[in-house]
């Protein structure tokens, strides 16, 4: 029953998030769990610098201009190049430099990844609580489930600012929901499925 | 009034010209343990970073990174060995730019196949024994190299057109450890037990250069490459450096409120983990370096940028099953050690930006660090420990010394019209493939006027511009011989200290007082 509870709450969680054509992408929502991994899309038609950017930490005024409240969990942003399960995982950041500081905690836990000089193409961003890291090399690695029990008594809240610059981002494909239908699929099945981990690479 | 208080007394004359001529006085500089963040993780800490031409016909470039110091020789039932889980990378860009053109990656793997558990037929070796050097286990290395574009480097790496196996199962040299392991592991000549009456086999040891060359590995690039634990090459005189730059009077020409000579240098009998490749330039320049043979002063087409850094993926978990590491790695490879120029991050970058400095790439050092550079803090302590009045240099010049000081970025960009701006100027070592190399146009180990010595003391040179703007005021001068000679051809590091005869010891009688007789 709990394995069945885990798979559902993943399958949940890993529902993508809508892409629009806009440059600036701002989203918000809340994880369904603790190891909860939201996953978003976008591509570029030319070179780009692209910065992922959270603000639920801390708070405060993301890229659309909506106030974000301080007081989620500590995210982690993971950026892959390409999609589905054989997109390469490309970077990640836990705690970007320089981002604000949460005047309960005095920790400054927001992620800022900033990537220059993207080739065209289409990427995915993977957001999680700390210290579910992607395992890489791959997405379709998976995640290690390691976020903190209980968000780390802090809220399930997260805020996301996908920023470009240099490049018209487009949207994607009708099918990408279904692609991401069946990563979702094959990430559940995967982990919960046989009721095993898989392998996780071995570092080298 | 002694020369070198003759030499500051002309200070900050033109600097690139300076630079570009301060050839002959000898030594070298580096990194060791110069960050908070390294001293934590050894295995990402490198030290010096080399890179020069062969002389006279340039066809080939030489990188030499070393990392992982200050090991005892005798000191270790491991000894030192190879670090799994790191990527070790030498980073090449071209001309202007600092953006990666190639990339040519190490890695190591150790294997150790555990055995049953002890009994009294065990028979000896495998990994019940004690020692790395008894357990049958390997140390082996991957060459790999990587034709970048101007995708991130995880894209290229998939891309076979672009990612090239140089070679793949290589040995490591081992360490060297001393007589007995010379003749029962290695097998370089006939073991005599204690029971013969003869201590030949505990005594006198047989870890020669002719070893030493055995593990020197070919490339499929028609390049070679050996890694393994050598002589740390470096010297300096550190004993009171970090005593807030307590320097001895023979580094600054003689002022009696310096403390007494003689310099010593600290990196003596110690060895350091070394990797040392040899590159065809064809390999980098597939048409023929640009005007070889001939120096254009105003060209940057023939100019090489190289960097080293050391890797690791992100999330680095206890995991009891792996015998090498006790870690698993997950995650993004992250770059945890850099390294260039000698002296940058230890001698310019202030400690609260010496982390970054180790985890970011050159490409951004303008906008890091460039305040680092302009107003070098070593200057205001110089002054504040009252060695510019000591040294009778005008309150005028003090000034200037303290920045802006664009005559060290034209130093370190050869004087060559590159931009001060990010993504061209920054940590790397700039030399010029059409000429012979000789610092700060590359760095080269050895090539001195002994076997012993540097074709440049770099920790002469740079400190010298930095602190009296002018590279050949000969201050810091320190040891400027190696504590073994260098080979004349590749490898050009010396061999490892032996761990029997050499490094460090004391018998410990008398005992020594807690404050020191000067």
């Amino acid at each position: 029953m709990k394995r069945f509870l885990r798979a559902a709450i993943a399958a949940a969680a890993l529902a993508t998030c809508s892409v629009s054509a806009f440059a600036d992408l701002s989203f918000s929502g809340n994880l369904a769990g603790d190891n909860d991994v939201k996953l978003f899309s976008f591509a570029l038609v030319s070179t780009s610098d692209v910065t992922l950017r959270t603000w639920s930490y801390a708070g405060g005024t993301n890229a659309a201009g909506n106030l974000i409240a301080a007081g989620g969990f500590d995210p982690i942003v993971s950026l892959f190049f390409g999609s589905g399960n054989p997109a390469i995982l490309l970077d990640a950041n836990d705690d970007g430099l320089g981002v604000p500081v949460d005047s309960g905690t005095g920790f400054a836990y927001d992620a800022l990844l900033e990537s220059f000089a993207l080739p065209a193409g289409t990427y995915t961003v993977a957001l999680t609580q700390f210290a579910n890291f992607a395992i890489g090399p791959t997405l379709g690695d998976g995640f290690l489930d390691a976020g903190i029990l209980d968000f780390d008594g802090r809220t399930s809240a997260w805020a996301l600012d996908i920023l470009m610059t240099g490049s018209t981002p487009v949207p994607l494909p009708g099918t990408l929901a279904l692609l991401f239908s069946g990563l979702v699929a094959a990430v559940a099945t995967r982990r919960f499925g046989s009721g095993v981990k898989p392998p996780r690479r071995e570092s080298p | 009034m002694t020369s070198l208080r003759k030499v500051l007394r002309s200070w900050m004359q033109p600097i690139a010209a300076l630079a570009l001529a301060a050839i002959g006085v000898a030594a070298q500089a580096s990194s060791h343990r110069e960050a908070l963040a390294i001293l934590n993780e050894p295995c990402a800490d490198n030290t010096d970073t080399y890179a020069w031409v062969q002389p006279g016909t340039h066809d080939k470039l030489f990188l030499i990174m070393n990392f992982n110091p200050l090991h005892e020789p005798g000191q270790g039932n491991q000894g030192l060995r190879a670090c799994n889980g790191y990527r070790y990378q030498f980073h090449v860009a071209m001309g202007t730019s600092l953006a990666d053109k190639y990339v040519y990656r190490v890695e190591f793997k150790n294997t150790l196949n555990p055995e049953a558990l002890p009994s009294p037929s065990d028979p000896l070796g495998g990994g019940n024994e004690l020692l790395w050097q008894l357990t049958g286990g390997t140390e082996t290395m991957k060459v790999t190299r990587i034709l970048r574009s101007n995708r991130p480097i995880q894209i290229d790496e998939m891309d076979p057109t672009r990612t090239t196996v140089l070679a793949n199962d290589v040995a490591v040299l081992p360490n060297n450890h001393g007589p007995q392991t010379d003749r029962l592991v290695y097998g370089l000549g006939p073991f005599q037990g204690y029971d013969s009456g003869n201590p030949t086999s505990r005594e006198v040891g047989l870890y020669d250069q002719t070893f030493v060359d055995r593990f020197i590995h070919n490339l499929t690039n028609g390049g070679r490459i050996i890694a393994g634990q050598f002589d740390d090459p470096y010297q300096l005189d550190e004993k009171g450096i970090f005593d807030l730059v307590n320097l001895n009077s023979d580094d600054l020409g003689g002022i009696p409120g310096a403390r007494r000579p003689p310099g010593k240098d600290v990196f003596t009998g110690f060895n350091v983990f070394s990797i040392a490749i040899e590159i065809p330039m064809v390999d980098i320049f597939p048409t023929g370096i640009p005007h070889n043979g001939t120096l254009i002063a105003t060209s940057t087409d023939s100019l090489l940028r190289v960097y080293s850094t050391i890797n690791r993926q992100r999330i680095q978990t206890v995991d009891a099953t792996n015998i090498i590491t006790g870690l698993k790695g997950a995650g993004d490879w992250v770059q945890v050690g850099r390294n260039a120029l000698p002296l940058f991050n230890a001698g310019l970058v202030g400690t609260q930006r010496q982390t970054l400095y180790l985890h970011t790439a050159p490409d951004h050092d303008v906008t890091n660090f460039g305040a680092d550079i302009l107003f070098p803090v070593l200057v205001r302590d110089a002054e504040a420990l009252g060695i510019y009045r000591a040294l009778g240099v005008p309150a005028a010049t003090v000034t200037t010394l303290k920045g802006p000081r664009q005559d060290i970025i034209t130093a370190i960009n050869l004087g060559r019209p590159i931009p001060v701006s990010d993504g061209s100027t920054g940590d790397v070592i700039t030399l010029d493939a059409a000429i012979d190399s000789s610092f700060p146009n590359g760095r080269r180990l050895g090539g001195g006027t002994a076997p012993n010595r540097n074709q440049v003391n770099v920790n002469s040179v740079l400190i010298s511009l930095i602190v009296a703007g002018n590279p050949a005021a000969g201050l810091a001068k320190g040891v400027e011989v190696n504590d073994k000679d260098y080979l004349p051809r590749f490898p050009f590091l010396a061999p490892a200290h032996q761990g029997l005869l050499q490094g460090h010891g004391g018998i410990n009688v008398p005992t020594v007082p807690n404050i020191p007789v000067p």
